[in-house]
């Protein structure tokens, strides 16, 4: 489902000085996949992730989504697919403060028209209640716990049903009961629907949740592994 | 949830930030509506008052054109004169059609009329007259007998009584005259024959006496023939007939226009001022909010929201606090100047008239337009940078 | 609710003490009879008429800032729109001033006392959808 071709990432910090964050670095992923990047802090696997989903241009090598070159799409196109076919999760806490959590996990049907008029709250309504937070809907994110926060955001990314789940370190601000919860979590996703899901963390631990898993440092693949999930 | 619910809930959820963008609208917006009313309602003022005036060429003694029109403009009563003969020069002079004597009076201080403590009087001759009796057929039907008068829209009777008292003699207010924002509108019109009969019997009833010199007139109300060049006629006047100012109608209420530019000169270098100022203000508050921003967009991008749709978001929070500032601004504005038009007019020396409704919207659009625009335009590059930062750079910490 | 009972305050006394420096009788101005006897005018009574809403609207405004009952909070915001309506008619129809643009009561006091009713009326009205939307607030 997706296919990295020698993919590179530089930032130039100077015109001498470049550090690269992934280099040349071919993966593939197959659809219903539950993938594991592990690494230190700057081993690369955040930007990985970040080229995956198109939020980043790679300096060099391709991308592809479902056969699609990502960076052959216009904005318009990429944000489109990025809508419909990806649920991102992200390290830091990320719901508008300035919305409930029912708004913001309807948020992702206001940037397409295919959802008409409404059609979006009732999908939300039964996400909150998968992730157990069905009397919290009210609630602004000043008023809910990391843990409650992070399942809010979880509740959002699946709103569009999409193909692939990214997370970016889920549960790095979390306690460890509410790290576990949170992985259940996923795992109970990922064997529900069968969704690609692509989660990285520093915790090595973590590991035996996914169906395969790779180790990052210093901006290349050192490890591939293949498992059953516990 | 849609765009515009977005961006009202990002408003709400930052108090500083709109609360900057709003009070800028506000003072651009109510800045810029300030000036246009009061320029374009001085205007609009001496236009009326040229009008009503009804005069192409007023001839007034020499070295009193100023005063004359102050008694005018703003009701300052004046006394000048001139001897008589004047008018039979001025007459024969080519171009003239018609000159009407006037003589200019003024009431006593404590005139028991209470509008003014002391009015502006002018007496015409109906005989000449072209300017009141005409209009004075077209509202009462005849001209003014002994003992009439026609007032301005600010002269009337007081309570309780049925003439005005004028140095101890009864006179009878028959009409009054439409609004012109100037003095005008406290001035009273009496025909020469009240006024020589007021002065006769002031000497007895009045604590003062009204003296009318002898021979002797105020002005010279000129109509030239059609086609008749103004300034040709004057210089004409002025050759002919010493010791005299003519005022052509054009040129009238010079010495005020001239005041007038000189304020706009600098009321305008206010508002570019404080447009910039604005401008810079809304620029770096937005500035900073976007930034503040800068992940939360980036979430949304993630989420798929185009490049677009985060910089429309961003205009329209920044037009919907443009809207709110200005309309308030606005508002205050229209309502100072309104409840406070006397005050503003005696300060600054000069008149204006309010503007009719349907003028008025166009201002206030005029007004809403130009603070929706410097908002804009203000809040445009740093939302425009925001909206095209690479999502996962957004992101970073 | 604090802040709208501050400005309250800050208008009664507005109301109250501007007509007392510019009404005619302060500028030296008022009618002598014919038998010597000085009676005020009609600007004068008006300033007196605004003495009396001024009074209550103080002490409403003192409660506003004591108060902590929301439902109290929008009774009180009712009753201020109402005073706020006099304050602006005394000056106007109820009672009026004198008819003269030239005196101070014309030009100066009575646009001062409508603007104060108007900030008023307007203050209250906030109040009101103050309380109205804090009671819907989410849990």
């Amino acid at each position: 489902m997706i296919q990295l071709e020698k993919v590179s990432k530089t930032y130039w910090m100077s015109k001498e000085n470049a550090i690269h964050a992934v280099l040349e670095t071919s993966l593939e992923i197959k659809k219903g996949e539950f993938l594991i990047i592990t690494g230190r802090s700057g081993s690369g696997k955040t930007t990985l992730l970040n080229l995956i989903a198109g939020l980043t241009r790679p300096s060099s090598g391709r991308i592809f989504l479902d056969g699609q070159d990502l960076w052959s799409l216009t904005d318009l196109q990429q944000s489109l697919m990025r809508n419909r076919k990806i649920g991102f999760i992200f390290q830091f806490p990320s719901l508008l403060p300035s919305l409930t959590a029912l708004e913001n996990v309807v948020l992702p049907t206001i940037f397409n028209t295919d959802h008409a008029k409404g059609t979006g709250t009732p999908r939300a309504v039964e996400l909150m209640e998968t992730v157990g937070l069905k009397d919290k809907l009210n609630a602004y994110s000043r008023q809910l716990s990391a843990g409650q926060q992070q399942r809010v955001v979880v509740a959002r990314a699946l709103l569009n049903q999409p193909e692939l789940l990214l997370a970016d370190e889920p549960t790095s601000d979390l306690d460890e009961q509410t790290e576990l919860e949170i992985m259940d979590m996923f795992q109970q996703i990922h064997r529900a629907s069968g969704i690609t899901i692509i989660l990285v963390t520093h915790s090595t631990q973590l590991v035996r949740y996914g169906t395969m898993s790779i180790h990052m440092a210093g901006g290349v693949i050192e490890k591939t592994e293949n498992h059953q999930p516990v | 949830m849609n765009l515009t619910r977005l961006a009202l809930r990002n408003i709400a959820g930052s108090a500083f930030r709109s609360w900057v963008v709003a009070i800028c609208a506000f003072l651009v917006a109510g800045f810029a509506i300030a000036i246009l009313l009061i320029l374009r309602g001085t205007e609009n003022s001496l236009h009326l008052a040229i009008d009503r005036l009804g005069a192409d060429i007023i001839v007034v003694p020499e070295g009193t054109a100023t005063k004359v029109e102050t008694a005018l403009l703003m009701g300052n009563p004046t006394q000048v004169w001139m001897p008589r003969s004047n008018l039979e020069k001025v007459s024969a002079i080519q171009g003239v059609v018609a000159a009407s004597p006037q003589l200019y009076l003024s009431t006593l201080n404590n005139a028991s009329c209470c509008t003014v403590a002391s009015m502006f009087l002018v007496a015409y001759d109906p005989e000449t007259d072209f300017t009141i009796e005409p209009w004075l057929n077209r509202t009462i039907g005849r001209g003014l007998n002994l003992g009439e008068a026609v007032g301005g829209t600010h002269v009337f009777v007081p309570e309780g009584e049925q003439n005005i008292k004028i140095y101890g003699y009864f006179v009878t207010l028959k009409a009054n005259i439409e609004p012109t924002g100037t003095g005008l509108d406290q001035s009273m019109f009496i025909t020469f024959d009240t006024a020589r009969d007021i002065a006769r019997l002031s000497t007895k009833l009045a604590e003062k006496p009204l003296i009318i010199p002898e021979n002797s007139i105020s002005a010279v109300l000129v109509r030239l023939e059609p086609g008749a060049d103004p300034m040709t006629v004057s210089a004409d006047i002025i050759r002919q007939v010493p010791g005299v100012t003519p005022i052509t109608s054009p040129n009238m209420f010079q010495a005020y226009r001239q005041q007038m530019n000189g304020l706009l000169a600098s009321v305008l270098m206010v508002l570019g001022i404080t447009l910039i100022l604005s401008g810079l203000l809304i620029g770096l508050v937005f500035s900073m909010a976007a930034n503040e921003r800068r992940r939360e967009l980036g979430v949304l991008r993630a989420m798929g929201a185009t490049r677009n749709f985060v910089l429309r978001s961003l205009l329209l929070e920044a037009s919907l606090l443009a809207l709110e500032g200005g309309l308030a601004g606005i508002s205050f504005a229209v309502l100072v100047i309104f409840l406070f038009r006397d005050l503003i007019m005696r300060s600054f020396g000069f008149p204006f008239l309010l503007p009719n409704p349907g003028l008025l919207l166009v201002e206030i659009l005029v007004g809403l337009a130009l603070a929706l625009a410097s908002v804009i335009i203000a809040a445009m590059v740093p939302a425009y940078r925001i909206s095209h930062l690479e999502p996962a750079l957004a992101m970073r910490e | 609710m604090k802040i709208i009972g501050a400005v309250l305050i800050v208008l009664s006394l507005v109301v109250a003490i501007v007509p007392m420096f510019t009404d005619c009788q302060s500028q030296g101005r008022a009618i002598v009879l014919e038998n010597g006897k000085t009676i005020p005018m009609k600007c004068h009574w008006s300033g007196v008429a605004e003495l009396v809403v001024a009074i209550p609207l103080f002490v409403l405004g003192v409660m506003d800032i004591i108060n902590r009952n929301l439902l109290v909070f929008r009774y009180l915001s009712i009753l201020g729109i109402v005073l706020g309506i006099f304050i602006i008619l005394i000056p106007t129809n109820l009672i009026g001033v004198c008819i003269s643009p030239e005196m101070l009561c014309s030009s100066v006091m009575r646009p001062i006392l409508i603007l104060a009713g108007i900030f008023v009326v307007v203050a209250n009205l906030a109040g009101v959808w103050i309380s109205f939307k804090s009671q819907n607030k989410p849990v």
